[in-house]
């Protein structure tokens, strides 16, 4: 009753189960239901990823059982290239936006945001629920196109024009299947911006009394950052699609050139640039990968802190850090195009922007170090996950230095060493940061502590899976292998390539059965694992001074006050080793 | 007699679109003279957040216009296909009637004190008025060009024309429905509610910077080149 006697506009606890479970206006129902909406989208992708790592691996074998759910990708017998593009196409779009950018963003920045800053909710709630439902509606949209007439896309994620612009005459897919690909896109662009404005809102608007900006959990400035980032860079990303679309069924020429012939047949448009897609699609496109991978380090630096049970090294430094990533992220969208026609004089312009990134992401790497130096580290799972993430950054951020300097793109562009360096970096260290916080937070929401056995199974088979997958391509690059060639076997210069191929589809087999361990120790432990304290880590941000699961308005009504930072572990002359935002500040001069 | 201007009841705190709640960067250890914007205990959503919201939505709309305009300036200069369409004849006149709008929304803002006179009622239906009729007249400026041939497909700054305009339209639809809202609110209610005077602040934001929106448009895609 105490959310109800203490405040008249809090929403009352909902009871029917539509409105507390289906429609819920909670943001922390809200968020779970991105997360799971993203746990559906990203064994769907990794479905995908393994049925194309059969095509590349064995180009000629027949295989019964998918011919049967897809014929039309069959037929004449082995997997047709048209459909391994297709599946490439899907694989790489439901990671991209329904699994990178909803999980660690929308599903945990929705659950733990609002109560991290002490906030019994959003900003604006009913727009929260909408901007739910409307990214569930793309995403029907987007696996529709799975099955309709032609299939689906096969242009890619990035969609490229002028084919993706062409309609059915320039492939299979490409007719109604990219028609599908690209409304979805546009609903989930206005879905990302309903959320985006809500999370700025709501932190700089709803922070708890002493809950200053400077004392803030990381997680929450990237968070903010991203909300940031997303809010300018989709709106661009929407106007490349509304003229895409308009190319496609109202005839006009924005991408499309004169004097195009595809499939023997002259196209009648003229005068559009190909390259302008291009431009406005990687002005999206390269901030999207901070917003995969932002809310990751924020989750990092928490754990880090948690289980050195240290201080982050560097709290400001961190922060000046994220933001500088997130503003050199809307100056160096051209690192995608060197290959493209660029000028020589933009394209040194952008290889300077794009090396520039690193000197903040060495920030946050060697203060994440700095952290674990001389800490007492308790290696759990969501620690493990942390360390994972660090090393999976580096491994895949090393390599983004070679890319962004044009004499070293020139070779490697389109081959397999950036589909091995953006795996790394974004796919992998993301999905890294949404798992470490699944198992810090798991306790929280579901108020059920995971198996650590299970866990760490989980974390070695994961970690040397996805580097057996990614590491190779970074030498089948080297190498010379095109990347989206459905088979390597016909050319003599790629006949080397063919037992990398073999290998890495073993390796993602393996790492993909390891997922179900994963499936089995959630679906378990919800149900059946061991019931979780308010405080199970021994953390001092906001979410641990509350009952597991949170009450209906996270605070029953009292509001806290904050009078600490947000990651005060080992201060000296405190009871504890560690010192909870809301503790009475300490006396000073004690120790 | 003159009529005394009394200055319009709102709580608004001038010079505090963002409240500095704890302060940006400020804060250490027992530094707690912060303030929480909705005091403790209320939960209310603060007209800050509403005004702040919608700044971001433009902001983002900002965005959307920018890339439809780097779109139009990089096809335009390159293209050997480039045949501009004359001004509408009606178009101009139609564009004064939509900032005419932006000034009638501003004497209702003036009007809206504690009780809703009939004066501010009128404002706000003249407004709402007003801005369907730009609506309807786009449309009809629409027509006119289909009748003369001109399309969609024709060429490629008739796309523009088509695209742009449209894409305006489409917001400034929804601006004209949060106007009937206020209208149908203002003449049903007996006092200017606080969720009144919210929706009326916000509505106001959105609507003159549709307004210069278009005038922006209007230049784009006339004086341009």
């Amino acid at each position: 009753m105490s959310e109800t006697s203490h405040a008249h506009q809090v929403h009352a606890a909902p009871t029917g189960f539509i409105w507390k479970y289906v429609f819920s206006l909670d943001h922390k129902i809200i968020g779970l239901q991105y997360y799971f909406l993203a746990l559906i989208a990203v064994f769907l992708g990794m479905a995908l990823s393994i049925i194309f790592r059969l095509r590349l691996a064995w180009p000629t074998e027949h295989w019964p059982l998918l011919a049967k759910i897809f014929p039309a990708g069959f037929e004449g017998g082995p997997m047709l290239p048209e459909f391994y593009l297709a599946m490439l196409t899907m694989h790489g779009t439901i990671m991209v936006f329904f699994v990178l950018t909803t999980a660690p963003q929308s599903g945990f920045g929705n659950y733990f945001l609002p109560i991290q800053i002490g906030a019994h909710d959003m900003a604006f709630p009913v727009l929260n629920m909408l901007s739910f439902w409307v990214t569930f509606v793309s995403m029907a949209v987007m696996v529709a196109a799975l099955f309709v007439t032609g299939g689906a896309p096969i242009s890619g994620w990035t969609a490229y024009a002028p084919l993706s612009a062409l309609g059915e005459v320039a492939g299979p897919g490409l007719g109604l299947g990219q028609t599908l690909w690209i409304i979805s896109i546009a609903i989930f662009c206005l879905a990302s911006l309903l959320g985006a404005l809500n999370f700025i809102t709501t932190v700089l608007n709803m922070r708890a009394k002493g809950m200053s900006l400077m004392r803030m959990p990381l997680t929450v400035w990237t968070w903010l950052t991203t909300a940031i980032l997303a809010l300018l860079s989709f709106p661009v990303l929407l106007a490349g699609g509304i003229l895409l679309l308009f190319d496609r069924i109202g005839g006009t020429s924005f991408f499309i050139p004169a004097g195009l012939v595809v499939s023997d047949k002259v196209i009648p448009h003229a005068g559009g640039s190909p390259i302008l897609w291009q431009h406005l699609f990687w002005f999206f496109g390269h901030p999207e990968v901070y917003i995969a991978i932002l809310p990751g380090m924020g989750v990092t630096s928490q754990l880090l802190s948690t289980f050195a049970r240290k201080p982050i090294y560097g709290y400001r430094a961190m922060v000046y850090a994220v933001f500088a990533i997130g503003l050199l992220g809307f100056f160096v969208w051209g690192h995608h195009m060197f290959m493209s026609g660029l000028s020589p004089m933009s394209a040194l312009v952008f290889s300077m922007l794009t090396l520039t990134i690193g000197v903040p992401s060495a920030v946050k790497t060697f203060n994440w170090l700095g952290t674990l130096w001389g800490g007492k580290i308790r290696f759990t799972t969501p620690m493990l996950y942390a360390i994972g993430f660090v090393s999976l950054f580096v491994s895949g951020g090393i390599t983004g230095l070679f890319l962004g300097q044009t004499s070293v793109d020139i070779p490697l562009h389109d081959t397999y060493f950036p589909v091995g360096h953006f795996h790394l970096i974004m796919g992998v260290a993301a999905i890294f940061g949404i798992f470490g916080g699944t198992y810090y937070w798991f306790p929280k929401m579901f108020g059920r502590m995971l198996n650590e056995g299970l866990g760490k199974l989980h974390f070695w088979l994961t970690f040397i899976g996805v580097n057996a997958i990614f590491m190779p391509m970074h030498i089948m690059g080297i190498m010379g292998h095109p990347r989206r060639y459905a088979q390597g076997t016909e050319f003599q210069f790629l006949s080397g390539t063919q037992p990398y191929h073999v290998f890495i589809t073993w390796a993602a087999i393996i790492t993909a059965v390891a997922q179900f361990i994963f499936l089995l120790n959630f679906f378990w432990s919800l149900f059946k694992g061991k019931k979780a304290s308010d405080n199970p880590w021994e953390a001092t941000t906001l979410e641990w001074t509350i009952p597991s699961p949170p009450p209906h308005d996270n605070f029953a009504g009292k509001i806290p006050v904050v009078h600490h930072g947000p990651y005060e572990y080992g201060v000296p002359g405190a009871p504890r080793d560690f010192v909870m935002q809301t503790d009475q500040p300490l006396k000073v001069g004690k120790a | 007699m003159p009529v005394t201007l009394a200055p319009p009841q709102f709580e608004r705190k001038p010079k505090s679109r963002i409240p500095s709640n704890g302060g940006f960067g400020k804060g250490g250890p027992g530094d707690d003279s912060h303030r929480w914007d909705s005091g403790d205990g209320e939960h209310q959503t603060s007209a800050d957040s509403y005004r702040l919201a919608m700044w971001l939505g433009l902001a983002s709309i900002v965005m959307l216009f920018a890339g439809l305009s780097s779109a139009y300036v990089i096809r335009s200069g390159g293209a050997s296909d480039w045949r501009a369409i004359s001004i509408p004849g009606f178009l101009i006149p139609n564009s004064l009637i939509l900032l005419a709008s932006s000034v009638t929304l501003e004497m209702f803002r003036r009007r809206l004190t504690v009780t809703l006179t009939l004066g501010a009622r009128l404002w706000i239906g003249i407004t709402t008025l007003l801005g369907t009729a730009f609506l309807a007249g786009q449309i009809g400026i629409w027509k006119a060009l289909v009748a003369q041939g001109v399309y969609l497909s024709s060429n490629s700054h008739s796309s523009f024309f088509y695209l742009l305009t449209g894409a305006h339209a489409v917001h400034l639809a929804g601006g004209v429905m949060a106007l009937l809202v206020l209208a149908v609110m203002a003449w049903r209610q007996v006092y200017a509610t606080r969720g009144l005077r919210i929706l009326a602040d916000v509505t106001a934001i959105y609507w003159h910077f549709m307004d210069g929106l278009w005038i922006y448009l209007f230049v784009l895609l006339f004086f341009w080149r």
